[in-house]
């Protein structure tokens, strides 16, 4: 894993280096109100690039988060251009070999520092991997819709991201006969002429040529020299990128400030390189911070956006936070729990004043469909809101979550566990479809009876990743029929519980991360003992094919890393099953990812939105939206030992939690970090349980008996439009993608329209049918109406409102319809608020 | 009256003339359990006319039945019979578990059906018991019977425990429905424990293949709910169940998996409620050698539910304590040897070593699953310097697609001849690497010895007077056996003639013909088919050797597949006419040269109604899957040839059998021709001719 971006100077770097950093603190520059950095250059090797930083001071005379870049609006003069070149930019170029000068101007004040030049040769060696692809992949060659596309273009095939050097240099220098290069006149070589456009090519100019400035040709004289030399191949012994830091990592600032970056490679051989002009940026987020070819960084909006580098496989942040307002007042904020204390100093920070807290029949609804997916009845409705307890709170979500100790109070477990089984089934495809029936249904069983006991997690991901035997009778198993072969395995484990999409590795270096192929194929490894074999016993009903592994003779060692991160030192290897052993690094308390990928997971689905986002797409180059909230919440998470009940109340008990959805002026923008309520559409399954047990009138599912809810389902496949509609997987994957989540037209119109929910409201054995045969009046039908769809009593305007349609309405039963079917239509109805 | 008497009498005729085409079919039992020491009434459920049914035969010993009474058994509509009421009477003493039923009517011997002999209290679920508010009451101890009737159906039962009660509750419903001949759907219950409020406590869905077994402490004394269900929410009115719900001792496995004859052997118990850890049985020293279920004294009066148990007299070696994980460390066993082990905890390996010479053979047999173990096992013979000589995992004893064959996932390694002189170590493991006290094994290891294993294809024969009828036989050659074998049976019903034919040297397949006289009457027994070959000696003189055929009933897949699964008896019945009265070839016998063809003229004699389809055949098959073929080798039909459907009333046909150029002589092999009445798609009712005997000269 790649570890926090450090600063510029950093302990690892070489001698040099190092002595450098030490002048960078004591080097006497001068009074000017802006320091440049590095304080001193040294430049090695021909080609060799510096990027210049130029920040403006404190008045104290030092720099921090907050101090302006003036890289673009300072001058920049070499004392000697055959030693070094440097362009307005602030980027310096060696020239020739020695030591000079560059002085840097801002408004009047100038700062000189020393520029030692040394390592130029006359005939420059070049590298093919450190050097030659970087350039194809900056100039975009290798993307996949140029040459790295299925087929290459014009026959010219590279690997995508340069992932198969062999195969590139191959493509290169001998395939087509040669053709591409020509040692004997590299600049007239075709790679060059086409990339120059010398000569006609589709993907247009990719590198300036010959007639540029000597600046602006660098790329295309090294690939000069490089086929000057032969154009020699990857070598074994080249060094690699280690790892990659960018300068500044972190800015606070306003919109409109600018801000050049700073990309330095670490080598395997201990040397760095300032590769700036070869690495590709990418913003995160264009309404916060836009980027140039160049690194240069433009604050565009308010909020928390980052810039996106990449390198040779290696990628990293670097963050920028524009607050919305410099100060603000949090009037009231009083943490309920870490998770408040951490979002305040974010709300701080940024400068927004979050919502205050929600009222109790806002809560009563939001926690109840959070945790279990369904609506309160009346007469909890009514008793919550009744109640004087200033704890009621939190008591209400120890019901729901069926962590008070008594039985007799903790009666919501069934629906627990079966909404938060169908969460899970989504995850690992549990669908007749893939498992066979009785299959579906053993993972199923097997995910309520773990949910409703409050297994742990990591003992559920234990059992999946290390299932054995008959699926029918041990529906882990079925984790291994849902995801056959080493690598379906391996990209499922990956996305479910490390949130990471490997998928890509699978073919090429991924784009945004530090996995190879070899480290996806590590991946795979694990599950390459896995094997099947005919069941035993079940007769006629005909068994599944028994999950086993093979090779149980050798005892297996772990990899170095796993997908790029380390193995903790206290995990040996020696298993017979290779599954054990990454069970054990999953699950080991100092591997972070699954607890991070859990906790994720769970903001999102409690919070309406994760501290990641997309959920289950976790990496370096993908930051949170509050790391440090991520990182308290996965240690609490692991400290209570991977309990997901106490997670839920951690979260549902927080002040974050129970804010209003109705945002302030000064939240209005922010849909990012909590400072409202996130307004969620209920998900299929809810909502139809919802109308269900508004009307009385429940669904009748394939297969189940009358009354099963639709949070009971087991299959993924039901003929039921309003869950197709509302976006019920078919778990063909394990994108949390496929649960759609927006609302859309289609739904609308069919909440509107449906006759099924017409019927339903009609029904003579439904509610609104016994609430009139009771002969209750017009206020207890309507009050009742109103507590059970909305979970809160009509207010005095919509009383008055009522009370004229009423009287306009001749028919008492069709008033009473039209109530229901407009309070199904409500927003507040079709969405958690 | 007169009249109504006249319409009775041909309803009648009727009848028993459409009763012929029938094969007596049994779907259901209701309630399916009986209890000890009680004489209680089931409603037997048939596909096809269960009229007339004279006789009960029941497995094993202490359950005895008859048609509850005779004058009961009333004509339904055009005379069938669907629904019968049989009175068993059980024996204090009778042992609990699933016991076969055939009924024997006039049409035939009935397929088998199931009851299970429960110790408690029989409680028949009510109707209207599909919901929690609806659930029926029941008080416990009691074997509670039922049926999964229809899709989405659930049941549930209220009960009362006292605090720190803990019940078991076994189910018996897969292994009921498995056993049912045509049910093309199989049930695959679970058993789901909920408190007042509805919250699920507990629950288990397989156990004993996909029947539940289901342990509970509760921990509050109250009411609390069972619900059972098919897992699926699938239902079938023929989805019978029993479950067994109490708070006795509860034993799953023991142990050794072995006792001794003539001795008494303690046993470590694993299981519910158990008053003790250990028990101890003594068996009298003239037991045969075998797996059967004992029941297990516990002291206090109490006894276990019956557990299965191997009973060998084989040398006994006990797994030493100590380190056998290796083959270094393997533990030392002379052959022959019959090693109790187990898998002590996840991982476990267990390694025992022999010593052999070059061509020396070994056959090494594990008995787990068949006794109750959950051990998955493989076994393996490592060499001198621990390479995998050989291994198995999942032994089948016929590689036939007969589902109904895996029964257990034992492993065996038949055969195994030593490459070299030296020490050899046997690893014994459980495929999932699991471990534990339910993890025992029993390893048979003996010296190879040629035999032969021997299956009848069905389990009963139907006859009519003056008809023939055939018994199928195949056998599963052993160690290196390739011997001739000559079938034999004993205990065929009075009136009934056996001519029993042989399996040649190198085949599989052979054939019993039996005749029913012509004034035979109604009767049925069960009959032992026996094999009887000679082997050479160690010595080189010709050893006996004697094999008892295992009857297997016929069941039809979903698609109308044919498969078998192993029973216990075979019924040999005279019934009423038939459609047949007579099959007649000419000739009887017939030689052929290599390359030869020749006609056998075959003539039925059809009841004067029956205009039925027949087909002629002297290979016993369906879907192209070949059941018996007792030609000898290089002797095909010729189906060009021939003329084997026998449409409307037609009487005549004929096979025309070819020899092959290089067929080998043979010396009048016994074969069947068959003719086939079809009762449906997958269901025929054979009839055979008198033997034909074939000749393949040189």
């Amino acid at each position: 894993m790649i570890p926090p971006c450090r600063g510029f100077f950093s302990p690892s770097h070489t001698g040099w280096f190092a002595l450098f950093a030490l002048l960078a603190f004591s080097w006497p520059l001068d009074a000017a109100n802006f320091q440049v950095s590095p304080p001193a250059v040294q430049l090695d090797g021909n080609f060799a690039r510096l990027q210049l930083i130029v920040t403006s001071k404190d008045d104290k005379g030092g720099i921090s988060e907050r101090s302006a870049d003036l890289t673009a609006k300072a001058s920049y003069r070499t004392a000697n251009s055959t030693i070094v070149t440097v362009n307005k930019s602030g980027q310096l170029l060696a020239a020739g070999n020695g030591n000079t000068t560059v002085t840097v101007g801002v408004a009047g004040s100038e700062v000189s520092i020393p520029v030692e030049v040394k390592g130029l040769r006359a005939r420059p060696v070049v590298g093919f991997l450190d050097q030659v692809l970087p350039i194809l992949s900056r100039a975009g060659c290798n993307a996949g819709a140029c040459h790295a596309a299925q087929y290459g273009q014009g026959s010219f095939k590279l690997s995508v991201f340069s992932s198969e050097s062999g195969n590139d240099h191959y493509a290169i220098v001998q395939a087509a006969m040669g053709r591409r290069i020509a040692p004997l006149d590299p600049a007239g070589s075709l790679l060059l002429q086409k990339a120059s456009s010398a000569v006609v090519h589709g993907g247009g100019k990719r590198l300036d040529g010959p007639g540029y400035s000597p600046d602006r040709t660098v790329d295309f004289r090294i690939l000069e020299a490089w086929i000057g030399n032969g154009a020699p191949g990857p070598l074994p012994s080249a060094t690699r990128v280690t790892e990659l830091e960018v300068w500044p990592a972190r800015r606070i600032g306003s919109v409109g400030q600018t801000q050049q970056l700073r990309v330095t490679a670490h080598y395997s051989d201990g040397k760095t390189r300032d590769v700036t002009t070869w690495a590709k940026f990418d913003s995160t987020d264009d309404g916060v911070v836009r980027v140039g070819p160049d690194g240069v960084v433009q604050t565009v909006g308010k909020g928390l956006g980052a810039v996106m580098v990449r390198f040779e496989g290696h990628a990293l942040l670097s963050r920028f936070i524009v607050p919305y307002s410099e100060s603000i007042a949090l009037t009231g904020w009083v943490d309920h729990n870490f998770v408040d204390h951490l979002a305040r100093a974010q709300f701080e920070q940024l400068g927004i004043v979050p919502s205050p807290l929600c009222d109790d029949s806002t809560f009563l609804r939001r926690a109840y469909l959070d945790a279990i997916g369904t609506l309160p009845g009346v007469e909890q409705t009514t008793a919550f809101l009744a109640s004087t307890d200033p704890n009621k709170r939190n008591k209400l979500i120890d019901r729901l979550l069926g962590l008070t100790g008594d039985p007799a109070q903790d009666v919501h477990l069934n629906e627990f566990a079966a909404y938060w089984s169908l969460k899970w089934s989504d995850l690992v495809k549990s669908n007749s479809n893939n498992l066979g029936e009785q299959g579906m249904w053993a993972m199923h069983n097997w995910l309520k009876d773990s949910i409703r006991k409050n297994k742990p997690i990591d003992r559920m991901v234990r059992e999946l990743i290390t299932a054995r035997g008959n699926p029918y009778d041990n529906g882990p198993a079925n984790y291994y029929v849902a995801f056959r072969g080493s690598e379906a395995a391996a990209e499922a484990t990956a996305q479910v519980f490390l949130g990471m999409r490997v998928m890509c590795a699978k073919c090429h270096h991924h784009p945004f991360e530090r996995i190879s192929r070899s480290d996806f194929q590590g991946l795979s490894d694990f599950f390459r003992q896995v094997a099947s074999k005919p069941s035993a016993g079940y007769g006629k009903l005909g068994g599944p094919s028994v999950i086993l592994i093979r090779n149980e003779d050798t005892l297996q060692q772990y990899p170095k890393t796993i997908l790029g991160m380390p193995i903790p030192a206290r995990l040996k290897g020696g298993k017979i099953d290779r599954r054990e052993l990454l069970a054990d690094w999953l699950t080991a308390p100092e591997n972070k990812a699954l607890a991070r990928n859990i906790v994720n997971r769970y903001v999102g689905y409690l919070l309406g939105r994760g501290l990641i986002e997309p959920l289950d797409d976790l990496r370096a180059t993908n930051a949170p939206s509050n790391p440090e909230l991520l990182d308290a919440l996965a240690e609490d998470f692991i400290k209570s030992g991977y309990d997901l009940r106490r997670l839920m109340r951690t979260i549902m008990t927080s002040r974050l939690y129970q804010l209003s959805s109705q945002p302030t002026a000064s939240n209005a923008g922010d849909r990012t970090f909590y400072s409202h309520y996130l307004v969620k559409r209920i998900a299929a399954e809810p909502l139809l349980d919802a109308i269900d047990t508004v009307t009385g009138s429940p669904t009748r599912f394939r297969k189940l008996p009358l009354g099963t809810r639709a949070i009971d389902l087991p299959d993924a496949r039901y003929d039921n439009y309003l869950l197709t509609v509302f976006g019920k997987p078919l778990r063909e994957g394990v994108c949390e993608c496929e649960r759609a989540t927006d609302p859309n037209l289609a739904q609308a119109l069919h909440t509107l329209n449906s006759e099924t929910i017409t019927a339903k409201i009609a029904d003579p054995r439904g509610r609104l049918a016994g609430l009139l045969a009771a002969k209750k009046s017009d206020a207890e039908i309507i009050e009742t109406l109103y507590l059970a769809t909305l979970s809160r009593r009509p207010t005095a305007t919509e009383l008055a409102t009522l009370g004229k349609l009423r009287d306009s309405t001749p028919d008492r039963k069709v008033f009473f319809e039209d109530l229901v079917w407009s309070l199904v239509n409500s927003k507040h109805f079709l969405f958690v608020r | 009256m007169r009249y109504l008497v006249t319409v009775a009498g041909l309803l009648l005729v009727v009848s028993l003339g459409q009763a012929q085409r029938v094969y007596p079919m049994i779907m259901a039992v209701r309630p399916v359990a009986v209890q000890v020491g009680k004489t209680s009434t089931c409603q037997f459920e048939s596909r096809y006319n269960l009229h007339g049914t004279y006789r009960v035969i029941v497995s094993g010993t202490g359950v005895v039945g008859e048609v509850d009474p005779p004058s009961a058994m009333k004509a339904g509509a055009k005379g069938d019979v669907t629904r019968l009421a049989v009175r068993f009477k059980t024996a204090a003493n009778a042992l609990p578990g699933m016991r076969d039923v055939r009924l024997i009517t006039p049409q035939g011997a009935s397929t088998l059906g199931q009851i299970v002999v429960v110790r408690d209290p029989i409680i028949v679920e009510k109707p209207n018991n599909n919901a929690m508010k609806t659930a029926q009451s029941i008080t416990l101890p009691a074997a509670v019977c039922g049926a999964l009737e229809t899709l989405e159906d659930v049941d549930f039962f209220k009960f009362k425990v006292a605090a720190g009660q803990a019940l078991t509750f076994h189910m018996y419903c897969h292994r009921l429905a498995d056993r049912i001949h045509d049910l093309q759907v199989i049930a695959d219950p679970i058993l789901i424990l909920r408190d007042g409020s509805g919250t699920i406590l507990a629950s288990n869905d397989n156990y004993y293949a996909a029947d539940p077994l289901l342990h509970y402490k509760f921990a509050r004394a109250g009411e609390y709910y069972l619900e059972v269900r098919d897992v699926r929410f699938a239902g079938n009115a023929n989805w019978t169940y029993c479950i067994e719900i109490n708070d006795r001792p509860f034993v799953t496995s023991t142990l050794p998996l072995c006792i001794k004859t003539g001795a008494t052997t303690r046993l470590r118990l694993a299981g519910f409620n158990l008053p003790a850890s250990e028990a101890e049985i003594t068996l009298p020293a003239d037991e045969p050698d075998g797996i059967r279920r004992y029941v297990l004294p516990l002291g206090k009066d109490q006894t276990s539910n019956p557990v299965p148990l191997i009973v060998s007299k084989l040398p006994e070696v006990r797994e030493a304590p100590g380190d056998n994980d290796t083959s270094a460390k393997a533990q030392p066993i002379t052959i022959p040897a019959g090693i109790s082990g187990c898998m002590d905890a996840a991982d476990d390996v267990d390694c025992y070593a022999f010593s052999a010479k070059k061509g020396e053979t070994f056959t090494f047999d594990v008995i787990a699953q068949r006794a109750g173990s959950r051990l998955d096992s493989v076994v393996r013979i490592l060499g001198p310097k621990g390479e995998k000589l050989a291994e198995n995992d999942d032994h089948q004893e016929r590689r036939s697609g007969y589902s109904g064959f895996n029964l257990t996932a034992d492993s065996r390694i038949e055969g195994w001849a030593a490459p070299a002189d030296g020490r050899y170590v046997i690893q014994i493991r459980d495929v999932h690497q699991r471990g534990g006290p339910e993890f025992g094994y029993y390893l048979q290891v003996t010296r190879s010895q040629p035999t032969f294993v021997m299956d009848l294809d069905t389990d009963k024969t139907n006859l009519a007077p003056g008809t023939r009828g055939v018994i199928h036989v195949r056998i599963t050659r052993k160690d290196g056996f390739t011997g001739e074998v000559q079938l034999g049976i004993e205990g065929l019903p009075e009136g009934v003639k056996a001519t029993c034919g042989r399996i040649l040297a190198g085949s599989t397949d052979g054939c019993i013909i039996l005749h029913a006289a012509s004034d035979s009457k109604r009767t049925a027994a069960n009959v032992r088919v026996l094999g009887n070959s000679t082997q050479p000696g160690s010595d080189g003189k010709a050893v006996a050797l004697s094999v008892e055929a295992r009857p297997l009933q016929e069941f039809y897949n979903p698609g109308g597949g044919r498969n078998h699964f192993p029973v216990q008896m075979h019924t040999v019945a005279i019934n009423d006419p038939l459609d047949l009265l007579d099959v007649k070839i000419s000739p009887t016998a017939l030689t052929l040269k290599p390359g030869e063809s020749k006609k056998v003229e075959v003539e039925v004699k059809r009841q004067p109604d029956f205009k039925g389809n027949l087909t002629i055949d002297l290979i016993y098959q369906h879907l192209d899957f070949n059941y018996n073929n007792s030609l000898p080798p290089g002797v095909t039909i010729d189906a060009r040839a021939s003329q084997t459907l026998l449409t409307g009333g037609n009487s005549k046909g004929w096979i025309v059998l070819k020899a092959a150029s290089d067929a080998k002589p043979i010396d009048r092999q016994q074969v069947a021709v068959m003719v086939h009445a079809s009762i449906n798609f997958a269901i025929k009712f054979t009839y055979s001719s008198e033997p034909l005997l074939v000749t393949v000269e040189k």
